[in-house]
């Protein structure tokens, strides 16, 4: 799906308003970290065409917030980090079920970029002190074999 | 668009999930020449994506984005692959309870078909061939231990769940494909042992429609799909000398029958468990990182629901955590830990699939009150159990419930709440229903040996035939129930008694 070029600037924004660089704590990105947009198109090329659509209203209605929720008129690209924090906030618990299912849609895909990088995911704990994966014998040639007898009378 | 003729044999098998391949592999032991039709990809393990994008985008039906419409959309998960959904689920196994055998029996005149003296000697071949085994301690991992401890707090009937994964080592990644291929997914079990069988397998081959001449079915029509882009690329026909079994799953078996105008109450009737599930923080590290991604279980089927440890992706995990900006980055900077556990649910409502827009389905179902209290219920155990077990705080993410409970008495604030349907994530993965198998012409689309009333020669042999959902996890249920009926199909067919079952 191809996007706009305000609707990408839009996407990349919202997502990277839900982590916005430079926090003190937490798992902050780095400058240039997070390929903010990248996760969309994967996404979007494998949904079908009604969540294709909801991912496209996401946007705009994310990016139109200042508009149609606090009746300023800009978009949410005008707005600081902590601006966007709160409007985020606020789409995630409205009272209808859509806009707070498509906030989420967001956040998911912010979730996504955001962890499907390495050297973030590395230091979100995730992996931290992993046990070593448990070894069994290799069973699998026995237990695949098992009535092999040739076709015809078996089963 | 071109068009070819793709294959001819005995049997045509539509899907290649719990029922198709179960199917396949009892005919082509049988001797039987088939030829299996799947529209998703082989995927080989190894080279499945481990993230979590790539895992969905790759393996699931539409990504992950199909939904049953209602007052509010619930996601319907299905696999879209060699294996269908067992290719992405946990490998829970659990037989047929008694009452549903009993209500099969007396309602619906099934018990040719699932009398228990029929079935258990086919559930034990399955789970001998399947490396079905509790899981082991050793791979429960801190989300499974965590749960065992907090049902055992409060005596609830917990234990570690039984799962075709004998020598599954904990690395958390069902969802993405096994490593190692160690929990027996019909795409690394019966499908391969059907084509050294002889059996032939088509991949990307989108079955449209049933060709039935004089009552009879005699092949199926569909379309070659581009391996790269997905696009159609040339339409198929397949002939079936002696019958052709529909596999396709709850949502697709139902389309290709109304295609099809095979008659009787097709797509009426879906059911499924909807499941929900909530999240604690710890103060000692959970590491979800290892572990079974499902372990332990704990059972509450006179309830009406059944409750499970469930581990995520990071990516997944991250997403389900409360908060944005400072509050959500300082909670996702620890993920090693969290617990995530859920309510599987068996709702009474039902719904129904139709042909929607362009070919595609349209599913429509809304729980009833009753069913949203029941499940509630028990995510209120979960929130209990995870305080138990040590929580400090736990997420239910539900709209009108606070975004965190900060301790076992902030429980009651769950418990109180009036909860409607749209204020909870619902997600279903356990489908049922919409090709009904039944004694009874006029209720029912397939009859006790699951050959379709109205048209001979075509069978439905997967979920949809379950004329209700069974309040456990179903593939076990499903296999067995396909084994019977392939292995009277085998015997009646070709004259011979197969050993099979
Ligand atoms: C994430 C997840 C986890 C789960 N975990 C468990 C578990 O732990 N234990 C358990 O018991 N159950 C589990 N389940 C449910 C279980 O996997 C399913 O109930 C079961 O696989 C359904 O079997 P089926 O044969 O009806 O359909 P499926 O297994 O879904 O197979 C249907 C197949 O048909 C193919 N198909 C569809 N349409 C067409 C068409 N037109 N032409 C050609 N091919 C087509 C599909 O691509 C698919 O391969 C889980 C399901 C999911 C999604
Ligand atoms: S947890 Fe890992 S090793 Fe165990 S069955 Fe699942 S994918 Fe395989």
């Amino acid at each position: 799906m191809r996007l706009l070029n305000l609707e990408r600037r839009l996407l990349e924004a919202t997502l990277a308003g839900f982590a916005p660089e430079g926090a003190a704590t937490g798992l902050s990105p780095l400058p240039g970290e997070i390929d903010w947009g990248a996760t969309f198109h994967g996404m979007a090329d494998a949904s079908n065409g009604q969540a294709r659509l909801g991912m496209r209203a996401a946007i705009w209605l994310a990016g139109l917030a200042p508009v149609w929720l606090e009746r300023r008129p800009r978009t949410l690209l005008s707005l600081s980090a902590e601006e966007r924090v709160a409007l985020l906030e606020r789409l995630l618990s409205h009272r209808s079920f859509a806009v707070r299912e498509l906030t989420l849609l967001l956040k998911l895909q912010a979730a996504f970029a955001l962890l499907g990088s390495a050297t973030a995911r590395a230091r979100s704990g995730y992996d931290r002190d992993r046990p070593a994966p448990v070894e069994h014998p290799d069973s699998r040639q026995r237990l695949t074999l098992v009535d092999s007898s040739a076709r015809g009378g078996r089963s | 668009m071109r068009r070819e003729t793709l294959d001819e044999a005995d049997f045509v098998i539509v899907g290649t999930g719990a029922g198709g391949a179960t199917a396949a592999r009892v005919l082509a032991a049988a001797g039987h020449s088939l030829v299996m039709l799947e529209e998703g990809a082989r995927l080989r393990t190894s080279e499945r994506p481990r993230d979590a994008a790539g895992a969905l985008a790759q393996a699931m039906r539409d990504g992950g984005t199909q939904v049953a419409f209602g007052s509010a959309p619930m996601p319907l998960l299905q696999g879209r692959c060699v294996g269908g959904s067992t290719a992405i689920n946990s490998g829970i196994i659990w037989r047929m309870p008694e009452d549903v055998v009993e209500d099969w029996t007396t309602r619906f005149g099934l018990g040719a078909l699932v009398a228990p003296e029929l079935t258990e000697p086919i559930y034990d071949r399955i789970e001998q061939e399947l490396e079905i085994t509790p899981t082991g301690e050793d791979v429960l991992g801190g989300n499974g231990h965590a749960m065992a401890r907090g049902a055992q707090a409060l005596g609830l009937p917990g234990q570690p769940m039984r799962r075709n994964a004998g020598r599954c080592r904990g690395s958390g990644e069902c969802l993405q494909g096994c490593p190692g291929e160690r929990r027996q997914s019909m795409d690394v079990s019966y499908v391969p042992r059907a084509l050294a069988d002889g059996a032939r397998l088509h991949t990307h081959a989108r079955v449209e429609r049933v060709l039935i001449e004089r009552g009879r079915a005699v092949g199926v029509r569909g379309v070659r799909l581009d391996p790269s882009t997905g696009r159609p690329r040339a339409r198929f026909e397949v002939r079936a000398r002696r019958g052709v079994i529909l596999s396709a799953g709850v949502i697709h078996t139902p389309l290709i029958l109304l295609r099809s105008r095979v008659a009787g109450p097709v797509g009426r009737h879906f059911q499924c468990h909807p499941g929900s599930a909530l999240l604690g923080r710890f103060d000692e590290p959970i590491r979800m990182s290892f572990g079974a991604t499902q372990g332990y279980e704990v059972p509450m089927r006179e309830r009406g629901y059944k409750l499970e440890s469930l581990s995520l992706p990071p990516e997944m995990l991250a997403a389900r955590i409360p908060g944005t900006g400072a509050e959500w980055q300082e909670r996702i900077a620890s993920l090693d830990h969290y617990a995530q556990w859920a309510a599987q649910s068996r709702f009474e409502a039902q719904g129904r699939v139709r042909l929607g827009f362009g070919g595609a389905p349209w599913v429509r179902y809304e729980p009833s009150a009753r069913d949203i209290e029941q499940l509630k219920e028990g995510l209120v155990w979960l929130a209990r159990m995870m305080f138990e077990a040590g929580a400090r705080e736990v997420y239910p993410g539900i709209h009108h419930v606070p975004e965190v409970l900060r301790g076992p008495d902030e429980v009651r604030l769950l418990e109180q709440a009036q909860i409607s349907r749209a204020d909870l994530h619902l997600m279903a993965s356990h489908l049922f229903g919409t090709a009904r198998a039944g004694a009874d012409p006029v209720r029912s689309v397939v009859g006790p040996t699951l050959e379709a009333h109205s048209t001979r020669a075509l069978y439905v042999m997967d979920a949809s035939v379950f004329p209700t959902n069974l309040g456990v996890n179903p593939q076990h249920s499903i296999m067995a129930v396909v084994w019977r009926a392939a292995a009277q199909l085998a015997a009646q067919d070709s004259g011979r008694v197969a050993r099979a079952g």
